[in-house]
């Protein structure tokens, strides 16, 4: 298959996730944008002196929000199967890479665009409360979509592997949805934070431990940024540390998982 | 040249053996019929010809290459419709031969003529602005069937072409695959259970069975090779007649079909033995007349020899 195949391909398995998802994930932006319009304002507006200062207490919701709606997005694969669409189109010159490629991009897009739609409507509220964006903002917006690219490609590739592995829409779909569960309630800012003790030159110090969570890992790769007191650089390193650790932690997983899924989608026959 | 060659092939589900030791070559320009009974490997074969199950033992090479491995490679030079209907519901006709031709690698151009011309031949002009799932069954399959020829593939692949389609459509169907079986250069692959259409649009029949080759050759040599002798008789009284003959040595079988008598012969004296029992019986010959074995019959010949061991 060229270029130009490849790129239909993608194009396509776009549409089709924006056709099959357009009503449910405009609708949601539509209610969670309502709902946000008063948290903003009655919570974080009113009480920050920047935006960018309470920008890491408003992102992990949304992001918890986008990557349910890439692993839904990725696991119809599962679905693609059942329906005989996956044999359509392995009917014709393409290659299963491309197809789990397309997938991957158009559920990745899709997601994208889903938590793009916060942060925009972050920024617009605070321009319009006149409250200043800060000299971090940029960064915390390129820090939080760096996390989000991630966690979206982790919420995919675990959606493809339990597609690939089961076959089923229903099971994957279900098993999906436990993991993602069992991972987004991972202790963290929304949930409670669990506590830590570490020694730093001679003292001892209680950190908070969250950073397994999306939301926890957000706040902690954002938090740090707002960090400028220097009594608690400790707790900017500590977020630094932990920060890259979850960052290598999450792409070793993701990675390992689509690499798996990739392999077993290749080997598997297509009855 | 040899376009499909396969060894001593095995494909097996588990324990079910789907195809044993599968040794057959088809050439290319020729219109192949792939026929027996439910079970009998045929969809797998196919299966296995477009790369998308895997052999389990021997080997298999389309277009001398192996289509498990090189399956992209294959899918570019092969059109193929399966047996059940694949289509994407919600998209709209037109838009899917876009997007086929695309995944074909055709230019905007050709894809346009060829979709026009296609959706002439198999008479969905009038249908391209709707989707898919607002389509009849028999549309849906004229769809499928026309995307399969689309890219002008040097083998095209028809498993079941006429599944879910009703007797008039399905008569449609096999006149259009025989139509444009004569006008284009292509090797056909062709399974079905419409023998009768079978019969006049391939030049070699594969007969499966159990995932074993029973027979497979030339169309009209199976036939004159399975072929009995068989006589349609109309008499003033069938029942009498047929009855009075049963017990003749130069008759092997004897059936009443309608208002005819069916006689499989076995002997040269059959014709004299007719006019003598019909004078004795003082009976009226209105008609004899001698039948013309058809792939359906041959079909149940060989089925039945299968089955007596």
């Amino acid at each position: 298959m060229d270029k130009k195949g490849k790129f239909t391909l993608v194009i396509n398995e776009l549409k089709r996730n924006i056709r099959g998802s357009l009503i449910f994930v405009l609708g949601m932006i539509f209610l969670l944008i309502m709902f946000n319009q008063s948290y903003l304002k009655n919570e974080l507006i009113d009480v920050s002196e920047t935006a960018s200062e309470s920008y890491d207490a408003f992102i992990p919701a949304f992001a918890t929000f986008a990557i349910f709606i890439a692993a839904i997005s990725s696991v119809t694969l599962a679905l693609d199967h059942e329906r005989g669409y996956v044999k359509f189109l392995l009917s014709f010159p393409v290659s299963k890479y491309s197809l789990l490629l397309s997938k991957i991009l158009a559920s990745f897009l899709v997601s994208l665009f889903f938590f793009s739609c916060f942060v925009l409507q972050y920024l617009i509220s605070f321009s319009i409360a006149g409250v200043p964006l800060g000299e971090n903002m940029l960064l915390c917006v390129l820090i939080s979509y760096a996390a989000v690219s991630i966690f979206l490609l982790l919420a995919i590739a675990i959606g493809l592997f339990t597609s690939v592995v089961f076959k089923s829409s229903i099971k994957s779909i279900t098993i999906t949805l436990i993991l993602l569960i069992l991972w987004t309630m991972m202790p963290g800012p929304l949930s409670g934070q669990k506590i830590t003790t570490i020694t730093i030159n001679n003292y001892k110090r209680d950190l908070p431990l969250f950073y397994l969570s999306p939301d926890g890992f957000l706040f902690a790769s954002i938090h740090y940024l707002n960090i400028n007191n220097p009594s608690q650089w400790y707790l900017k390193r500590y977020y630094f540390t932990v920060s890259c650790i979850g960052f290598l932690v999450f792409s070793s997983v993701m990675l390992v998982l689509l690499l798996i899924s990739m392999i077993l989608f290749k080997k598997s026959e297509i009855y | 040249m040899e376009i499909v060659v396969c060894q001593d092939l095995y494909k097996l589900y588990g324990k079910l053996v789907a195809l044993e030791n599968l040794n057959l070559t088809l050439h290319s320009g020729k219109k192949y019929g792939i026929i027996g009974p439910n079970g009998a490997g045929k969809t797998t074969f196919i299966k296995l010809i477009c790369g998308l199950l895997k052999p389990t033992k021997g080997y298999m090479n389309v277009f001398s290459l192996d289509p498990w491995k090189d399956r992209v490679k294959v899918c570019e030079r092969i059109g193929v419709l399966h047996e059940e209907t694949l289509l994407p519901l919600t998209e709209k006709v037109f838009d899917i031969f876009v997007y086929v031709g695309k995944l074909k690698g055709l230019s905007t151009a050709e894809l346009k003529k060829e979709a026009e011309g296609l959706l002439n031949i198999f008479g969905l002009r009038d249908k391209i602005h709707l989707r898919i799932g607002t389509l009849s069954a028999g549309q849906k399959r004229r769809l499928e069937l026309a995307l399969a020829f689309m890219g002008s593939p040097e083998l095209i692949i028809l498993d079941e072409p006429t599944a879910n389609v009703d007797p008039s459509g399905r008569r449609d169907v096999m006149s259009i695959i025989e139509r444009l079986s004569n006008e284009i250069d292509a090797t056909f692959i062709i399974s079905t259970h419409s023998l009768l259409y079978l019969e006049k649009i391939c030049d070699e029949i594969v007969f499966l069975d159990r995932g074993k080759i029973l027979v497979k050759g030339d169309v009209r040599d199976i036939i004159a090779k399975y072929s009995k002798p068989v006589v349609r008789i109309e008499t003033s009284d069938n029942k009498r007649f047929a009855e009075e003959i049963k017990g003749l040595s130069s008759v092997d079988y004897v059936n009443i079909e309608g208002r005819s008598v069916i006689v499989t012969i076995k002997g040269e004296d059959f014709y004299k033995d007719v006019v003598k029992i019909a004078d004795k019986l003082g009976l009226h010959l209105y008609r004899l007349e001698p039948l013309h074995e058809t792939l359906e019959s041959i079909y149940k010949i060989i089925i039945g020899r299968r089955e007596n061991g």
